[in-house]
């Protein structure tokens, strides 16, 4: 910036705040006077500018065009409730996909999973709503079955699936009627053999211990401790002999009362373990 | 009061309400944002006054930049600027595009004549007269330079103002001003109006 520029613009800035008129400006700086003079009264001039405004008739026209418009575009006062009904289904739809994205890789998880629990409420959920509930817990036994393998190798793994096969077969007993009594125990008789050719024995259902009676007595067990028990003969499952007996487990867990029908009052069910077969 | 004699830099008082106003106004209020015209219809159509040559498009266009403001409130927020400034920044591109769009502009010869709806102090022919000299002056300069100058001088806006209005920087404000003051006090010189 030349010595003039920072003149000029100090006697502009001076005018501005009122410090000082054109006149003071040119006696502050003599030399560039000539050369200031005509840029300030032309600042001074232009400040006249606002001495020009519009007629009433002008101002009333416009006005008139205006309100008229207003009346025609009216504005929607409630745009920023609109934003926020839009903030909040995005964000409910960002949840719902979640949870069903969620849900779906659930149905793949295997005990000790953290999605296991997930996976056993969609179950429920799953029950609760459908229209023949003894079918969903017919599939939810066969989900069981295949867990059941799955983790056969894994002894804590296996006790948590064993337990959530056991509670499904008990609903399904409870379910049984006269109609779905044969198909009921076909499935199970199945997933018995599917056990069992995998190794894996469930002692009460192997011995067909169950009488054919209506009335299951419920016999109490005195603790729940975890002694084994003395290993069973060689499984065997003949599903011809099994349409009159109802599978009865006994859980290990359940201190209180458990529904069995010729259970050893002291002996604690426990599960055999065989190895693979090759 | 002479030129000469001019010390302060005009600047309009604020209004008190206008906060409230504008949030009536945002709600749908149309009688709220007529209060906010008739406080600011003067200054805007100043503006237009020394942007445009034409009478009727004046009108027009002052009528415009109120109609965008109503229906683009909600754009507004309260604090950032003042409200004066962000009808500047609508009457301002409305000049641009209407320029833009415009192709038989009137020669400056043909566009002197005052017109009728801006009403002068007094009456006084010699306002008149050099209220429409500077008119023309200003039609002499580029359109960055005529909006530097008007928001200063005529609109008396400070020159951060200016630089949002204008998307400009502060300095570069500041060197258009100087600029369009040394080319406007040549032509006003040759025309004997300082």
């Amino acid at each position: 910036m030349t010595e003039f520029e920072k003149a000029l613009q100090e006697c502009l800035y001076d005018l501005e705040q009122g410090d000082s008129n054109v006149d003071e400006c040119l006696r502050r700086y003599p030399t560039y006077a000539q050369q200031l003079e005509p840029i300030l009264l032309t600042s001074a001039y232009l400040q006249r500018g606002h001495e020009a405004r519009p007629s009433d008739a002008f101002k009333a026209r416009v006005r008139s065009k205006l309100v008229q418009q207003m009346y025609v575009h009216p504005r929607q006062p409630a745009r920023s409730n609109f934003m926020f009904m839009r903030l909040a289904v995005g964000l409910a739809a960002v949840f719902l996909a979640l949870l069903a994205t969620g849900t779906v890789y659930a149905q793949g998880a295997l005990p000790g999973n953290a999605f296991y629990a997930w996976k056993l409420a969609s179950e429920n959920a799953w029950r609760m709503v459908s229209s023949d509930p003894v079918g969903i817990d017919v599939a939810i036994a066969e989900r069981r079955v295949y867990e059941l393998i799955a983790v056969r190798d894994e002894p804590t793994l296996y006790s948590q699936a064993l337990e959530a096969y056991l509670e499904v077969t008990e609903r399904l007993k409870s379910e049984m009627d006269t109609q779905n009594k044969a198909q009921i125990l076909t499935v199970l008789d199945a997933q018995v053999e599917e056990l069992n050719q995998s190794g894996i024995v469930l002692p009460q259902i192997d011995q067909g211990v169950i009488p054919p009676s209506d009335e299951p007595t419920l016999t109490p067990l005195p603790t729940s401790t975890v002694t084994p028990l003395p290993i069973l003969g060689t499984p065997s499952v003949n599903p011809t002999d099994l349409p009159q007996i109802v599978p009865t487990i006994q859980v290990p867990r359940e201190p209180d009362i458990i529904p069995t029908i010729k259970a050893p009052p002291k002996i604690i069910p426990t599960i055999e373990i065989l190895p693979p077969i090759p | 009061m002479t030129v000469r004699s001019i010390q302060t830099a005009y600047k309009d008082p604020p209004l008190l309400e206008e906060a409230q106003l504008i949030d009536e106004a945002k709600s749908g209020d149309p009688q709220a944002f007529a209060k906010l015209y008739d406080a600011y219809v003067e200054r805007v159509s100043r503006y237009i006054f020394f942007r445009v040559s034409e009478e009727l498009d004046m009108e027009d266009l002052v009528s415009q930049v109120f109609l965008k403001a109503w229906e683009n409130l909600d754009r507004y927020k309260i604090g950032t600027s003042p409200f004066i400034a962000w009808l500047y920044t609508i009457a301002r591109n409305l000049v641009i595009d209407h320029y833009r769009t415009k192709k038989d502009v009137l020669p400056l010869e043909e566009a002197i004549a005052l017109p009728s709806d801006m009403e002068m102090p007094d009456e006084e022919a010699q306002t008149r007269f050099d209220l429409q000299a500077m008119r023309d002056a200003l039609q002499f300069l580029t359109s960055d330079q005529q909006q530097a100058l008007i928001l200063k001088y005529i609109a008396g806006l400070p020159n951060d103002s200016i630089a949002k209005i204008m998307n400009k920087q502060e300095g570069t404000v500041r060197g258009l001003q100087m600029r369009a003051l040394q080319t406007l006090s040549k032509y006003m010189r040759e025309k004997e109006l300082v």
